[in-house]
């Protein structure tokens, strides 16, 4: 199998993986961020308060108790947010990274793993366009509306559910750090 | 000014300063695969028929699949066949509570022409099931359950896989699709930043006597509305992922096939599926030893002793490509379309008592391609032999003479 694997690299034949890592997460950040000071990690601890909040706003109990976000500051101030999450897909989770304003709203979506055999179409921009500027305000209605990709209707899904998080733990963080 | 300007070109050219988390540092460091949150467990998918994550307004979520297959067996006729179309339904009733059903009709469904007589065909729930999820590591589960001995009875799906034919060891000693009605128990273990378990437990109906050298365990497969016993089978699956690119699974089966209840099967299966870059690697080894008894306590029984063990494996290797000079034709739609190159080895054995043509080894290769994940036209080349001649003859050995047959499908899921 090896002198197969070689044969095919040997003859210059692209390989097509199953799981396809597209990011590395220092790499993505320094573009998200390529002007600012400092990416640094912050980790936002859930409360029973958060998570009833969380609740409230996407109508299901937050996945986890914590979540590390990156957040890029310059000068003292917070030039944005990141946050890297799972979200399953139709057979396996999918690896996504959220840029973020300082106010919440989506800035760029990225896939980072992809490990479903089907839905990759997802990586597309035309996709990952659909979700800039969304924001707090409407959250919850990410899903509605969005154009899903023919033939990958669950990572599209998924995406919509992923973004939707990622907006309102950030929104979470950002009254964290507010108050403290 | 040309100092300040180069400070500041400078500035700019070196990029922020990128602090890792320790997690996310350690994984970079070492390679690994990357995870949204370094130090949770990767969530299951449909894959497992696991518990939906999503929203409450997500309510219902319809889903399928069609295999449309060509069939030439050289030397023979060839046929078309409409396979299967399979409807998904699965529909979260609150964050805790879920239904997922597979409805399939097969052939065509029903009436279908056999032998030029038109007979009942199939259309029938493969899958049904009502989820309770009471914590990750623990869900409950009733209803039409796929029967968890080893992965490809869980995974069979027909897009999911690169080729067409099943493999005998999961067809004939593991009858899959092999569903069964009962309840159970399933779920997720996180066991570091990328290990996790996975577990099914149920109780089932169970296989009842029907059970045959040839056809192996498939006629056995349990009734939906009822049990030929009141032993209910005990099945269960599990599954180790070490990485999120391997998984390892055991799996086991006991339940009594007789009518009185003291007859058993037993059933133990290894399954390994692992992926590497464009390389992906699938086994499974199911072995299955059953008390002495006969086929009995149905209206046409035969009496006949049934086979007192049973065994068969199957290794699979897939190599995911796409030559650069067709990428280049590709139209847009099929960006990331891809070839795939298939070679599975197995073989079974439905009687280990005696040689017979229930002895059976299978060489395939194929060659695949999918303009998208979610589409697959499937080629293939089947040589099989069998142990009806008093030996079984191997790839490998001098006097192999197999007979040929070629496989094309197209399976598309939606």
């Amino acid at each position: 199998m090896r002198g197969l694997a070689l044969l095919l690299l040997g003859l210059g034949w692209s390989s097509a993986a199953q799981a396809q890592q597209f990011w590395k997460k220092s790499e993505l950040l320094g573009e998200m961020f390529p002007a600012s000071e400092r990416i640094a990690p912050v980790k936002l601890a859930l409360d029973d308060a958060m998570a009833e909040r969380f609740q409230e706003v996407l109508g299901y109990r937050p996945p986890r108790d914590s979540y590390t976000f990156y957040v890029a500051t310059s000068g003292g101030s917070i030039d944005g947010y990141a946050l890297f999450d799972d979200q399953v897909g139709q057979h396996e989770p999918i690896t996504f990274g959220v840029q973020l304003t300082p106010e919440a709203e989506i800035v760029r979506l990225e896939v980072v793993v992809y490990r479903e055999k089907y839905g990759a179409e997802v990586r597309h921009p035309r996709f990952r366009e659909q979700f800039s500027g969304r924001g707090p305000a409407d959250a919850a209605e990410i899903g509605h509306g969005l154009k899903i990709v023919s033939g990958a209707t669950y990572s599209s899904k998924s995406m919509a559910i992923g973004v939707e998080r990622a907006i309102v733990l950030t929104d979470l963080l950002m009254d964290q750090q507010v108050g403290s | 000014m040309i100092l300040p300007l180069l400070a500041l070109t400078g500035a700019a050219l070196a990029g922020p300063e990128v602090v890792l988390s320790e997690e996310d540092e350690a994984a970079e460091e070492a390679g690994l695969e990357a995870s949204g949150q370094a130090d949770a467990a990767l969530l299951a998918g449909l894959w497992e028929k696991g518990f939906l994550e999503g929203r409450e307004d997500d309510k219902v979520v319809l889903g399928g699949y069609v295999e449309s297959d060509f069939t030439k067996p050289f030397g023979g006729d060839s046929y078309f066949d409409q396979h299967r179309m399979v409807l998904f339904v699965y529909a979260r009733v609150n964050d805790k509570l879920s239904f997922a059903t597979e409805i399939e009709w097969e052939h065509g469904g029903s009436p279908r022409k056999d032998d030029g007589e038109l007979v009942a065909g199939e259309s029938l729930l493969e899958f049904c099931v009502a989820d309770m999820e009471i914590t990750p590591w623990l869900n409950g589960r009733a209803g039409i359950v796929l029967v968890p001995i080893g992965t490809y009875n869980l995974r069979h799906d027909a897009p999911t896989q690169d080729l067409a034919t099943r493999p005998m060891a999961a067809t004939y000693v593991a009858p899959s699709t092999w569903f069964e009605a009962g309840a159970g128990f399933f779920g997720q273990v996180p066991l570091g930043a990328r290990q996790r378990l996975d577990y099914e437990l149920y109780f089932i109906n169970g296989l009842d006597s029907k059970l045959y050298d040839g056809l192996g365990t498939r006629a056995a497969r349990g009734s939906l509305g009822e049990d030929n016993n009141g032993n209910k089978a005990l099945v269960g699956r599990v599954s180790l992922r070490p990485l999120t690119s391997v998984e390892v699974g055991l799996s086991g089966y006991r339940g009594a096939y007789d009518p009185d209840s003291t007859r058993f099967v037993h059933m133990a299966a290894l399954d390994v599926t692992a992926r590497w870059r464009f390389l992906e690697a699938q086994g499974e080894a199911i072995a299955t030893r059953i008390d002495p008894g006969f086929d009995e306590g149905w209206a046409q029984e035969t009496r006949y002793p049934v086979p007192e063990g049973m065994w068969g494996f199957y290794g699979q290797v897939n190599a995911h490509f796409m030559p650069a000079p067709v990428a280049r034709l590709m139209p847009d739609a099929f960006a990331d379309a891809t070839f795939t190159a298939m070679v599975r080895y197995g073989e079974v054995d439905t009687d280990t008592a005696v040689v017979s043509d229930g002895d059976r080894s299978r060489l395939m290769v194929g060659l695949n391609f999918r303009p998208v994940e979610a589409f697959v036209l499937k080629n293939e080349l089947i040589a099989d032999d069998n142990g009806g001649d008093g030996t079984l003859s191997r790839p490998w050995n001098a006097g192999w003479r197999p007979s040929l047959s070629y496989v094309a499908s197209a399976a598309v899921l939606f």
